[in-house]
This record gives structure tokens, sequence and C-alpha cells, in this order.
């Protein structure tokens, strides 16, 4: 469908009509992506690339301004996937890619190209915290009522307790927000998606959307304008706070001194042995990883990106995680890297530490 | 002959070693940094002029009583299990009684100086069994007198049933004669370092002033340094040269900024080391016909397991294998390590 678009106009006009009338098809997809790089260098960023070159043929066309449309052919091991979607670099330092095909071609052919991308391009990873800020900000937005109707978290007990058990947890329930907040008593959430709804007044639904993890935003129902201007918008702000609160962290030399601009992910229990081990092992599938102590109950390691060169020290202790970025130390690979530590050990709020 | 196995824990469990052993020199670092009171941290790996004419490197120089009296502090990451290696090795704290000039801004000269040994919990036994086995040979030695003493370190849980881990300084034998630093580490439990010393301080350098076990140096060169000449997100092989490794990796040492000539060609010769026992477990090569220039891929190394491990296992098998071949007489074949001079001990013994 996004073929048809000729420019933002045309854009606006084609999804606003098809998000307005109660019809079956795939939601809108938004992926928020984070680079600085000329989506004209997209081709030439997929081509530089030698595994990825050999599975995906892509053409971008510019429509207007920083509108292009994005075609993406992806040869899968039986067949392949080909589809469309918008590219909208407007914001500064930010590719918002909207896409309204099935979610095969959404996940497999679109998700997993910019994934392959890093760290030239990197995904917006967003926490329960984050999520709940996000979600405030679109209700008082619309001026309505955010009513959250489902929310898909993994779950890990604090403490061993057989009437605790973890695993992939669905809560389908209107107000479920406060449901959340009494589980997060007795369990480390990680929080995947959230489906939501904001309805007026009368209950009249005004938006029905959903909100992953790894920034993608979904409208399943509602004005494109709005949900574009209380959500995507937003979830731009968000993405450009946290990238500036990831950047410049390497460690620096100045006048001899050695500074380090370290950050911790807060948790409300205290890690056991158990988790830390678990941390360890789960650490080192995706991270060249010299443990120094394996988590008894204290985690110190020194990890580095494969993918980005960036060395981070790491340490569990308490009911901490510290983050030392050390050599390169990017703000795309700092973020990722915090994701992955929440994935594993549950989300926690994030703060700098003043070194 | 130990088996591979063996040689494998013992070569990870000395990585472990040295790793905390840079933690806690920048813990008497921080915590003397922060109580002036105390000590004046004067440096660290700072060069100091004895009165027979001698430079002395202490890994940390403090100073008290308005910068009169000295406290130099010797952090050994290990000791010798080797007697002999290990009275060497006292004998030569000796240097350390021959009174220092040149101290602070304050006083050119001190009126006494106090020298701290801290060595691993591993080593503190045989270390203070040779010390008084040394006493009964040389009474008069300073080791005997006040102003010299051992300290140790532990990474432990608090025993009043708290989970999280601390690092405590305590002392072993003999006292300094700082009334304010014994009153510290004499009382129960010692001192307690504060968390950021488990959690970022100890980050904030990779080395002390003694040389590494060689998998350290291999585990730092993988880890933090030849990373930062990634430039693809896809394997590449890169040729550098050994003085852009140590550009990259002299920030890394405590003191490089006031480094002479001598010291970044120990430095660089640590790095060279590496490299060669890189190059020998076949993870990089040499660039032909071009001395220094390595040829190496980038990421190194790709693992699911601590690269430590993997390093020690590589080597600890390269090792048996040369063993065995040399037995049966057969020339090496492999690429010749550099001869440890004199001065070396046997770290690792078998890298």
């Amino acid at each position: 469908m996004t073929a048809q678009v000729t420019d933002r106009l045309s854009m606006n006009a084609l999804f606003e009509k098809m998000y307005t009338i109660r019809e079956k098809r795939p939601p809108l997809k938004a992926l928020i992506l984070l680079t600085d790089i000329e989506p004209e260098k997209l081709k030439e960023l997929v081509q530089k690339r030698k595994k990825l070159s050999k599975t995906y043929n892509i053409r971008l066309t510019k429509l207007e301004g920083d509108l292009y449309s994005l075609n993406v052919k992806r040869l899968l091991s039986k067949d392949q996937i080909s589809g469309n979607a918008i590219l909208d670099a407007s914001s500064k330092g930010v590719w918002v890619i909207y896409c309204n095909e099935k979610s095969r071609f959404a996940k497999f052919g679109l998700e997993r190209l910019f994934a392959k991308l890093y760290p030239d391009i990197s995904r917006l990873y967003i926490n329960y915290y984050q999520i709940r800020t996000l979600l405030e900000n679109t209700k008082q937005a619309y001026h309505g009522q955010t009513t959250m109707t489902n929310f898909s978290v993994r779950r890990e007990p604090k403490v061993t307790d057989a009437r605790f058990r973890s695993g992939t947890f669905q809560l389908w329930e209107e107000e479920a927000e406060e449901e959340l907040r009494s589980q997060s008593k007795n369990f480390r959430l990680t929080i995947h998606l959230v489906n939501f709804e904001v309805r007026d007044e009368n209950q009249t639904i005004l938006l029905q959307g959903q909100i992953s993890r790894r920034g993608v935003c979904k409208l399943r129902f509602g004005s494109f304008a709005m949900f574009h201007e209380n959500v995507i918008l937003h979830a731009i702000k968000l993405s450009l706070k946290w990238r500036s609160f990831y950047n410049h962290r390497e460690r620096l030399v100045k006048d001899g001194e050695i500074l380090l601009r370290p950050f911790r992910i807060e948790y409300s229990s205290q890690f056991d042995e158990k988790q830390l081990r678990r941390l360890s092992e789960k650490m080192s599938k995706n991270y060249l990883c010299s443990v120094i102590h394996g988590g008894n109950p204290y985690y110190a390691a020194n990890v580095c990106d494969y993918l980005d060169g960036s060395s981070f020290g790491v340490t569990a202790l308490g009911d901490q995680v510290t983050i030392t970025p050390i050599t390169k130390g990017s703000h795309q690979a700092a973020w990722k890297l915090t994701n992955r530590l929440q994935e594993i050990l549950g989300d926690g709020q994030i703060a700098s530490i003043m070194g | 002959m130990q088996d591979a196995r063996e040689l494998e824990l013992k070569c990870v469990r000395d990585y472990s070693k040295y790793s905390d052993t840079v933690a806690i020199c920048f813990a008497v670092h921080n915590f003397l940094s922060k109580n002036p009171q105390i000590a004046k941290f004067v440096g660290i790996e700072h060069d100091l002029k004895n009165t027979a004419g001698h430079i002395v490197t202490p890994d940390i120089v403090a100073a008290y009583d308005n910068e009169k009296k000295g406290l130099l502090f010797e952090i050994k990451w290990s000791l010798p299990f080797d007697e002999e290696l290990l009275k060497k090795e006292i004998e030569e704290l000796e240097k350390y009684s021959v009174p220092c000039i040149a101290w602070g801004k304050k006083q050119d000269d001190s009126e006494t100086q106090d020298l701290v040994l801290i060595c691993h919990i591993d080593d503190v036994k045989r270390t203070t069994e040779m010390i008084k086995l040394y006493l009964t040979e040389k009474p008069a030695s300073f080791l005997g007198k006040e102003g010299f003493s051992v300290w140790s370190w532990t990474i432990t849980p608090p025993k009043q049933g708290g989970r999280k881990e601390e690092m405590r300084l305590f002392p072993v034998y003999g006292k300094t004669r700082n009334e304010k630093i014994e009153g510290l580490i004499c009382q129960p439990g010692g001192i307690l370092f504060p968390e950021e010393v488990l959690t970022y301080l100890r980050f904030s350098y990779t080395f002390i002033k003694e040389k590494p076990p060689l998998q350290y140096i291999m585990t730092v060169l993988i880890q933090n340094i030849l990373p930062s000449f990634q430039s693809s997100s896809e394997k590449e092989s890169h040729d550098i040269h050994v003085d852009m490794i140590y550009e990259r990796s002299k920030s890394f040492f405590p003191s490089w900024h006031s480094y002479n000539a001598e010291t970044i060609q120990v430095k660089r010769k640590w790095i060279r080391e590496a490299l060669e026992k890189l190059c020998e477990l076949n993870l990089c090569g040499r660039v032909l016909n071009k001395d220094d220039w390595w040829k190496i891929p980038i990421p190194l190394i790709r693992t699911r397991k601590p690269i430590q491990e993997v390093l020690c296992k590589k080597a600890a098998k390269a090792y048996l294998k040369q063993m065995k071949t040399k037995k049966k007489g057969r020339p090496r074949t492999s690429v010749s390590r550099p001869k440890a001079s004199g001065k070396d001990k046997s770290i690792t013994e078998f890298l």
C-alpha cells in the first residue's frame, strides 16, 4: 500500500484513512532507529556487509525532503520475502520506518535488516519505567485516559520460592498496570510489549496501539496524525534523551588523570548467586567476556561488543549493576548492553554515577 | 607432570589474582586520596631517589606528619612458591629501607619511612614465615623493626547475614609508625573499602607496576585494546605495529605520563611478548619482512567462554604438546619465546 505514497501529505492521508476505519488489516508499524547516517547511504551500508548483501536487495527512492520510499527483498532459506516501507528522517539523528505490510515482512525483512546494520544504525531500547513515562505522556497529550489492556513480561522470582514460577507471563485485563506493580514485589520483571488503548470520557476508543521493548510502535486503530504527534514524537524525544545519556561516557584521560563516567541500573532487591551465575552464562553468549568474579554473589567482568569494539566493565553487587565504559564506549553499545543486562536481570532504574 | 586441566586452572586463577590486585592498588590509592589526614598521597609508581643514589619506585607513596614521614606501599599480586626465590624477593624489599630524598613539595627528606607489603592471601603464610626465618639469619634487618608491616586483603560477604560482598584490608605482620592508619587497620575487620572500589574504580587502570601474567596482558589486548582498531562490524585483518598498540594501551598504566624511555621499552616488551604468545596460539600472525608489525584479525576471537579460560586452555595444550615433542627429541617448531631476564620471575611457568 505504501507504494502509492508520493509525498508526506499522501502518506498522512493514506494512514489516516486506513486506521480510522474498523477493518481487519495489519497494524501500522513504526520502527524507531537511531543513526546519524544520511538515508542515501543505506544501500552502501548493506553492500559493505558481505553476508547482508548476499541476502538483501534494497531500493531507496526519495519522495520529498526527508521522506523516502524503501523496497526490501530478503532471500530466506526456502523463499523470498519482500515489501515496502516509508523512511522518515525528518528528526535529526532518528529514522522512523513506517510499514503496513504483514508482520512476517516487518519482523524478518525490516527489523532483521536494521538489526544487522548495528552499530551504524541502532535500535531504541525501552524498559518498563520508560514505557510508563511514554504512556503517561500519551495520556496527557490525549487529555483522556490510557488504559493498558495487555502486558507481555518475563518474570523471575526475586527469591527462591515454589509459589513463584519464572517464565513469560501475560496480563489480559484493564488497569493491568496495578497488577503489574503488585507483581513487581515478588518478581523481577522484563517487559516485552504493552498493548494500550486511549478512551475519552464517553469510553469511545481514540487510539489502540502497542509499544515494544525494542522501539516498535504499532497503530491498530485511531488517527494517524494523533498517533504521530502523541506517540511517535514522544518516542523520538525519549530516544534522543537517552541517547544523550549514553553518549560520551568512554574512559578519558585529562591532564594525566583518568575520568570515568559510569552509570548503574538500580533494583529493589539484592541479587543472589543463582541470578548472577545466569548473568555470567547469558552474557558470554552475546559478548566477549573476561569474568573476574562469576557471582558469589559478586559479579565482575570486562565485556566487549563484538560488532562495535566498545568495551565495558560490568559489576553486579548488592542491588545494583554498574556499567563503566572503558575503550570506545559508544552510545549504541552502552544502550544495547544496558538492555541486554535488563533482559537477563529484569528492568531497573537507570541513573548516572557521579564519579 | 601436571595435566592440562591443572595448568589451565592455575593460569585462570593467576589472571583473577592479578586483576584483584589491580583493584586493591586503586582501593589504597582511593583511601589515601580521600583521607589526607591519615597520609597525604604523593603518587603511584612515584620515583624516589635514596641517599645511596639509587632510584626506587614503590607502588604507592604517601607522606604524613606534615610530610616529614614517608609511607611506602609495595603490592605483590603473587610471590614465588620456591623458597629461594621468595627469600630473594623479600631481600629486595631492603632497598626501601634506605632513606629517600626529594619526597614532596614541603620536605626534601623524611625523618622516617615505613613500608607496607600488601600481598595476596594465598601468599601471606609463606611470606611471613620466610620473613621470620630471614630475621633469624639477619636480626638487624629492617624487616624486624618498627616501620615494616605486611597486610593482606579479602573480598567476602559480611558476617551478619548480609549478602553484599565487601573488600577489606587487614594486618598480618609488623606495624607502621603512622598511628592513624594503625588505628584503622588494627580494628576488628581491618579497613573496609567503599563500594566504588568493587564497582567502577577497579576499571580506572588495568596494570600495576609488577609484570602481569601473560594471559592477563593477552586478555586486555583482546578485550580493550585491539577492538579500538575495529573499523567494521565484520571480521577484518589489520596490520598493526607494536607502537600503535602501546600508544592505545599506555593510559592503562597508572603513571604512563611520567615514564622514561626505559620504562616504555619494558611495557612495549610486555605487549610484544603477549603478541608473540597469541601468534604461537595461532590467533594472529606476523607481517612478513616487517619487524614488529602484526597481522591481527579483529575481533580476534569469538567464544562463549571467558577469554582467559580459552587462552589458558590453548596455552596449556600447546605447552603439553611441546613437552611431548621435546621428550621425543624433535626440534621445536613453534615461534620462540623471548627468554626471561634474571629479574623476571616465573609467573605462570608454562606460559
